[in-house]
Parts: C-alpha cells; structure tokens; sequence
C-alpha cells in the first residue's frame, strides 16, 4: 500500500511540529550550567585576587574562579578564606569536613565585592582538595 | 594621655560593634507570577544585611545576578532585558526600625514598622512596611514583605509579555541575624 501524496505531506509536516516543539522545549526549559560546566577565569590565591577586584570590580563580576587560601572563619552556610573572600557553599553537608587555619583550593562563582562587610563574595563554591 | 584617649577610642569601638547583628546568607525572594502562567519568582540567598541593634538601623545589599530562577531561560532574560544587572550590579535597602529596642525583642514575633530607601537600577523609591522581628537563642530573626512596579525603577516590560508579568512585584526577606564580633 503506497501512502497518496497528500498524507506524506501531513505526515512530514508533523514530524517537523514535534522536532520544533522539541526544540523549543529544550531551549526555553534548559537546564542551568553548573560551576565545572563554566569557564573558569581566574585562578590563583584569595590575596591577589582581592588586589584585581580592587582595581576593576566590574570586570570581575559573575565569573567562575579557583582561589587558594586559608580558612579563617566559619558560618553555618560557607567559609572565609583570609579574612577577605566569603565563600558559600554548594552543598553545606561539606562543613564539619573543614577545619579553620586549613588551606584550601575553592571554585565557585564571584558574585560581587560586597562593600557593607568589605568582602569578596563567592557562590555555588565546590571544594577542590 | 594620649594611650588614655587610644585606650577610650579602642573600647568605644569595640562597645560599638559590639553593637550589630548582622548575616551574608539572608533570603530575599520575589515573585511577580500572573495565574495560570509560567511562574516567574526568584530567590537570593546570598543577601548581606546589617542590624544596628542600638539605633534600629539596616542596611542591605544584594547582588542581582544571585537571584536563582527555576528556569535557567528566565534568569537571563531577567539580568539581560529587565534588570541590567552588568550595568546595575547591586541593589540596596537602607532603612530604620521606627522604635526598636533589644529590649522590646522575645522569641515571639513583634511588629515594627520599617522605612527606608530602595535602591534598585539606580533608581530609589521610599518604601513603608511592617517588619516582624524576634530573638531567639540569641540570633535574631527579621521577616518583612512589600510590593513595588517594575515602573519605580524605569524597568519596561515589552507588551508581548505584559499580561504574564504581575504589575505589583512582592519582595519577601527573611534574615537571620548573628552578632557581629
């Protein structure tokens, strides 16, 4: 039985419908990046990365870093690394795990420099060691 | 005498700072969903607030690019075409607790009213609202709400959306405050 040309015309036409919806769907429903999937920006220490955010903060904002350094405090959601970059954490369950004085290389993505508490702040922050 | 005047200076200092209560993680959270569509609401749990305890005043900052959208599609148009936010990173809350005492605070919730300046997009608008406050275990807990219009902040909505978008944006904080040493 041969299909008339009409019904391959209906038939391809809906195949194209359900691919675009497909499409569409995808598009308007992806899902976010996570803080590995980004490009990274900077890498290197907390102090000298506080030193680049003093010079140009707006070029800093929302990119992905990688920062070495020493915890210095901690609250219930994230870490200080040296008294100037406060870091919150992806998964808080990581906490007890980090001790203060410890030295460690974070990633996560650079909100802003907050000018109220005069510090980095960093989320969506992975531990990397 | 002067180690007299750096010593008074020294304790004045630390008797002040003694003095605020204050958190980086708090919850601001808005919504401006119209019924039966697409809900449009955002979290920022990276809020930095600040509570002078001696004189009830707040100051807030947040950065708009921490506000969380369930759909990651929303979250760009949101920073992109509705808020700026490489031009206009931050907005900010500076007000007064009308009254406020540490003494009049218990673990149950009491009322204060909260006025203040909202800076969003560069743009302020005087806002008056109810804030409930209590302190418990030490920390004390603010909770407020109020609504504002894209229109305060020459935020245009482009027509094709305007029935998805609500004309009244509530905005909801809750911060839990710790002392600041």
């Amino acid at each position: 039985m041969s299909l008339s040309k009409k019904t391959k015309i209906i038939t391809i036409i809906l195949i194209s419908l359900a691919f675009a919806g497909y499409g569409v769907y995808n598009y308007t429903y992806k899902a976010h990046k996570t803080i590995d999937e980004l490009e990274l920006k900077y890498s290197g220490t907390s102090e000298v990365f506080l030193k680049k955010i003093k010079t140009n903060a707006k070029h800093w904002q929302n990119v992905v870093v990688q920062l070495n350094g020493t915890i210095t405090a901690k609250d219930n959601k994230g870490i200080t690394l040296n008294h100037s970059t406060y870091c919150q954490l992806d998964d808080v369950a990581l906490l007890p795990s980090l001790e203060i004085a410890q030295k460690v290389t974070i990633k996560g993505r650079m909100i802003g420099y907050d000018d109220l508490l005069e510090e980095v702040k960093i989320d969506q922050t992975i531990i990397k060691n | 005498m002067k180690t007299l005047i750096l010593l008074l200076a020294l304790l004045i200092t630390s008797f002040a700072s003694a003095q605020k209560y204050f958190t980086k993680t708090g919850t601001t959270a808005f919504k401006a969903s119209v019924e039966a569509f697409e809900p449009i609401e955002a979290v920022n749990e990276s809020t930095t607030a600040i509570l002078n305890t001696q004189t009830g005043a707040i100051a807030t900052l947040l950065f708009v690019k921490a506000f969380h959208f369930e759909i990651a599609l929303m979250e760009e148009h949101f920073n992109e075409n509705y808020m700026d936010s490489d031009k206009f990173p931050k907005a900010t809350f500076k007000g007064q607790l009308d009254g406020f005492s540490m003494d009049l605070l218990s673990n149950a919730d009491k009322e204060f009213t909260l006025k203040g300046i909202l800076t969003i997009r560069g743009k302020t608008k005087a806002i008056e609202t109810v804030a409930k406050i209590k302190n418990g275990d030490g920390n004390i807990t603010l909770v407020s709400s109020f609504s504002v219009s894209p229109h305060d902040f020459d935020i245009a909505i482009p027509n094709i959306v305007r029935t998805k978008i609500a004309k009244d944006i509530t905005i909801k904080l809750c911060y839990e405050l710790v002392q600041k040493n």
